[in-house]
C-alpha cells in the first residue's frame, strides 16, 4: 500500500518536472511532448520522446514511462536539476558540444536516433570534457563543414574517434542556433524520407498518451495510429462518415464511443453490444480521465476484466476508459453471460481472447441463436466477409474480407463492404485531408499518391498489422459456421489484414442505423469526391 | 453447435490451436518477438499498453500468441489472460541485470496462480546480441528455474532482432504441447 502511495506522490512530483519547459522537449531531438514527454531514460536522467526512448532501449538503457511505471521518490528526485537530472543539465553535460545538425529530428529513423545516442551517451562524443577541447580546436578551424554534417555522419561513425573529432566544428555559440533550428524543423533534409520508412510502424501507438490524464488529446497528428490495439481509427472513420453521408452516422452520434463501435447499439442485438471497443482511450473528445471513467457500454457483458484499466470485472462494467478493453481482459468466459456471447465482447479487442473465438465460436459464447449475428457481421451475405449468414447486411460491420479486387455490388463486395473499404486505414497517411479518393479504394487505389511498400497508402503496414491483431482477433466478420476467422489466418497477407482493418474503420463510422446505403448513393458520393 | 463443427474441422485438418501467453518485464522484447515470428521482420515497437495478439502457425500447431504489456502498472493485468493458457512464454532481457530479480518475482507470482498450473513454461533469454548479456545458464539460475516443481520448462537464448533462437523455442513448445494432448 505504502508503495502505491509513494508512487502516487512521486508521480505528482514527476509531473511537475515534466512540465518544466526544458523537459517538455526531447533531450535528444527536441521533439515536443504532447503535451509532455512520457519517457525517462533513467541512467541519464533525461526526458525523451518515444522514438529516442526506443533508441536508448536498444542499448539497454533503462527507460521508464511516466505513466505506466511505478516511481519512487528517490528516482524522481534524481531528475531534479539540483541533483543533476533533467534535460537542461544534459544539454550542458552529455550534449554540451552537440550541434543542431547532429541531432536527430522528430520523425527521423530509429537508426539515426540510435546513432546519436551511441555518440552522445556511450562514446560521450559531445560531453563537457571534450567540449573545451573542441572549442580550442575550433579556433583553428573555420566552421564551413557544418552543412555536410548530416550526410557525413554515418561515414564518420566508421572512422576512428580521432578523425571524428577533427571533423567537428565549433560548438561554442550554439544554444541560439539549436532553438532556431527547432523552430524550423521542416528544413531538415532527411525528414521527408524518414517519415516514409516502412518499418517505422508502431503497433500500438499512442496509448501511452491516451492514458495520460493530463493529455489534451491533440493526437490528430497521429491519425492512422491513434487507436492502437483495437485497430480502429477514429479519424479515418470520422472522415468516412463525412465522405459517405449516405451510410448514416452511428445512431448515438455524440458519444465518442459509439461512433467507434463495430457493433453500434441498436443494430442487431441491441445495446448490449455497445460496449466493447468503447474503451479506446485516446479518442478525441473522450474525457481523458481514462482510468475509471465508465464507458458507454452496458456491454462487454462482464468481460472478465478490463485489460487496460485495471478495474475489476464487475458485472457489465467492463468498459472503462482506458480499458484496453477489456479486451484482453475479456478472456471471454465472462462474455458468455450476456447472452450475446462474444459479441458483446465483439468490441473488446479480443474475442480472439475467447481462446480463439474464431469470431464467436468461442467456448464461452452462448451466442446461441444470435450466433454470429452478434458479430456485427450479421450475416451480410457478403461472400467477402466470410460470413455465411443471411443477407441482412445491415448489420454487417464491414465485410472484412472484401478483396480489393471485388467490384462493387458483387457478392464479394456488397455496398456495405464498399463502406468498409472506404476507411482505407492508410489514407490517413497520405497527407491529403480526408483523402477523398479513398472511398473507392479497395485497399487504397486512391489517388493520393503511390502506394508505399505495397501496403496501400501509407508506410505503416506493420502497425496496422499489429493492430489488426486486435482488430482481427475480435473481428466480427467471421462466423462460427465456417470456423475460419480472418484474424487467425496466418497466411493472411498484409494487405488482407489491412483490408480488415480498414473495414473495421469503415464499419465503425458507418454502421447504418436504418438501412444500408445503396450502391447508387455510394457511387454518387464517389463521383462528388473525385470531382472535388 | 458451431463449436462442435469447428473442433471436428480442426481435427480433420490437423491444426491444433494453442493459446500462448507471452509476458515479461517492460522492454524485454516481447512485441519484437511476436512480430518477428509473425512477419519475419523487425518492427519498431512502442510500449505495449494492452496487448497484441497474433496467430503463428508452426509445425502442425496454431499458436495464438498473446503479448501483454509488461510495464509496472499493467502487470497486475496479466492475470486476466491466464485462463486457458497452454503455454507461457516468459521473455527476459538478458542484459538487464538490475531487474532480473524483479523478473524472477513476477515469474514466480505467475506460476503460483492456479490457472497456470497446467501451462508449460518457455523462457526466452533475449537480447543475446548485446555484449554484456547473461547466458541462458545464468538466467536460469537467477530466475530460479531449477527450483520449479511440477512444471515443464525450457530456456532458450534468443535474439529477437535476428530471430535467433525463436523457432527453437517454438519447437520445444510444439513438441511439449503436442505430447500433452
Amino acid at each position: 500500500m505504502s508503495r502505491e502511495e509513494e508512487s502516487r506522490r512521486a508521480e505528482s512530483e514527476l509531473n511537475k518536472l515534466r512540465k518544466l519547459p526544458e523537459n517538455k522537449k526531447c533531450a535528444n531531438c527536441f521533439a515536443p511532448g504532447t503535451p509532455a514527454l512520457t519517457a525517462v531514460v533513467v541512467p541519464f536522467k533525461i526526458f525523451v520522446c518515444s522514438n529516442c526512448k526506443s533508441a536508448h532501449q536498444a542499448f539497454s538503457h533503462r527507460c521508464k514511462s511516466t505513466q505506466m511505471s511505478l516511481w519512487t521518490m528517490d528516482e524522481v528526485r534524481a531528475l531534479e536539476e539540483r541533483h543533476g537530472g533533467g534535460n537542461k543539465v544534459a544539454q550542458d553535460t552529455f550534449l554540451a558540444g552537440v550541434r543542431d545538425e547532429d541531432r536527430p529530428r522528430e520523425g527521423d529513423s530509429l537508426d539515426r536516433c540510435k546513432e546519436f545516442v551511441k555518440r552522445a551517451y556511450i562514446d560521450k562524443f559531445w560531453s563537457q570534457g571534450d567540449r573545451v577541447r573542441e572549442a580550442a580546436h575550433q579556433e583553428r578551424r573555420p566552421s564551413t563543414t557544418a552543412a555536410s554534417a548530416p550526410q557525413s555522419q554515418l561515414e564518420s561513425q566508421s572512422r576512428g574517434s580521432g578523425m571524428r573529432r577533427d571533423a567537428k566544428p565549433t560548438p561554442a555559440p550554439q544554444s541560439v542556433d539549436l532553438l532556431s533550428d527547432f523552430d524550423h524543423p521542416s528544413a531538415a533534409p532527411q525528414q521527408k524520407q524518414q517519415s516514409q520508412q516502412p518499418h517505422q510502424t508502431k503497433p500500438q501507438q499512442q496509448l501511452d498518451t491516451g492514458f495520460d490524464p493530463s493529455a489534451t488529446a491533440p493526437q490528430t497528428s497521429q491519425s492512422s495510429l491513434g487507436t492502437d490495439f483495437l485497430g480502429f481509427d477514429p479519424f479515418v472513420s470520422g472522415e468516412r462518415s463525412d465522405l459517405l453521408p449516405a451510410a448514416g452516422a452511428a445512431p448515438t452520434g455524440p458519444s465518442p464511443f459509439n461512433t467507434q463501435m463495430p457493433c453500434a447499439p441498436g443494430t442487431l442485438n441491441g445495446p448490449e453490444q455497445s460496449c466493447g471497443v468503447s474503451c479506446v482511450p485516446s479518442l478525441p473528445g473522450m474525457t481523458q480521465s481514462s482510468f475509471g471513467s465508465p464507458c458507454s457500454g452496458a456491454g462487454c457483458g462482464g468481460c472478465g476484466g478490463c485489460g487496460g484499466c485495471g478495474m475489476q470485472p464487475a458485472g457489465n462494467g467492463c468498459g472503462y476508459g482506458g480499458c484496453a478493453c477489456g479486451g484482453g481482459g475479456c478472456s471471454c468466459s465472462g462474455c458468455a453471460g450476456s447472452g450475446f456471447g462474444c459479441c458483446g465482447c465483439g468490441g473488446c479487442g479480443g474475442c480472439g481472447g475467447c481462446g480463439g473465438c474464431g469470431g464467436c465460436g468461442c467456448d464461452g459464447c452462448s451466442c446461441g441463436g444470435f450466433g454470429c449475428g452478434g458479430c456485427g457481421c450479421g450475416g451480410c451475405g457478403c461472400g467477402g466477409c466470410g460470413c455465411s449468414g443471411t443477407g441482412n447486411f445491415a448489420g454487417c460491420g464491414g465485410c472484412a474480407g472484401c478483396p480489393s479486387g471485388a467490384a462493387f455490388g458483387t457478392s464479394g463486395c456488397s455496398a456495405a463492404c464498399l463502406g468498409g473499404c472506404a476507411g482505407c486505414p492508410g489514407c490517413g497517411g497520405c497527407g491529403i485531408s480526408g483523402c477523398g479518393a479513398c472511398g473507392a479504394c479497395g485497399g487504397c487505389g486512391c489517388g493520393c499518391g503511390p502506394p508505399l511498400n505495397g501496403f496501400g497508402c501509407h508506410g505503416q503496414g506493420y502497425g496496422l498489422q499489429g493492430q489488426g491483431a486486435g482488430c482481427n482477433g475480435l473481428h466480427p466478420a467471421s462466423s462460427p459456421s465456417n470456423g475460419n476467422s480472418f484474424g487467425f489466418n496466418p497466411n493472411g497477407s498484409n494487405m488482407f489484414a489491412q483490408g480488415s482493418n480498414g473495414n473495421m474503420n469503415g464499419g465503425l463510422g458507418s454502421t447504418p442505423s436504418k438501412s444500408p446505403p445503396t450502391l447508387a448513393d455510394l457511387k454518387q458520393n464517389l463521383h462528388q469526391l473525385y470531382a472535388s | 453447435m458451431g463449436l462442435a463443427f469447428t473442433k471436428i474441422w480442426q481435427r480433420l485438418i490437423g491444426k491444433q490451436e494453442m493459446r500462448i501467453l507471452m509476458v515479461g518485464l517492460d522492454a524485454a522484447g516481447k512485441t519484437t518477438i511476436l512480430y518477428k515470428l509473425k512477419l519475419g521482420e523487425v518492427v519498431t515497437t512502442i510500449p505495449t499498453i494492452g496487448f497484441n495478439v497474433e496467430t503463428v502457425e508452426y509445425k502442425n500447431l496454431s499458436f495464438t500468441v498473446w503479448d501483454v504489456g509488461g510495464q509496472d502498472k499493467i502487470r497486475p493485468l496479466w492475470r486476466h489472460y491466464y485462463q486457458g493458457t497452454n503455454g507461457l512464454i516468459y521473455v527476459v532481457d538478458s542484459n538487464d541485470r538490475d531487474r532480473i530479480e524483479d523478473a524472477r518475482e513476477e515469474l514466480n507470482k505467475m506460476l503460483n496462480e492456479d490457472e497456470m498450473r497446467d501451462a508449460v513454461l518457455l523462457v526466452f533469454a533475449n537480447k543475446q546480441d548485446l555484449p554484456n548479456a547473461m547466458t541462458a545458464a545464468e538466467v536460469t539460475e537467477k530466475l530460479g528455474l531449477h527450483n520449479l516443481r511440477h512444471r515443464q520448462w525450457f530456456i532458450q537464448s534468443a535474439c529477437a532482432t535476428t530471430g535467433d533462437g525463436l523457432y527453437e523455442g517454438l519447437d520445444w513448445l510444439s513438441r511439449t504441447l503436442s505430447s500433452k494432448r
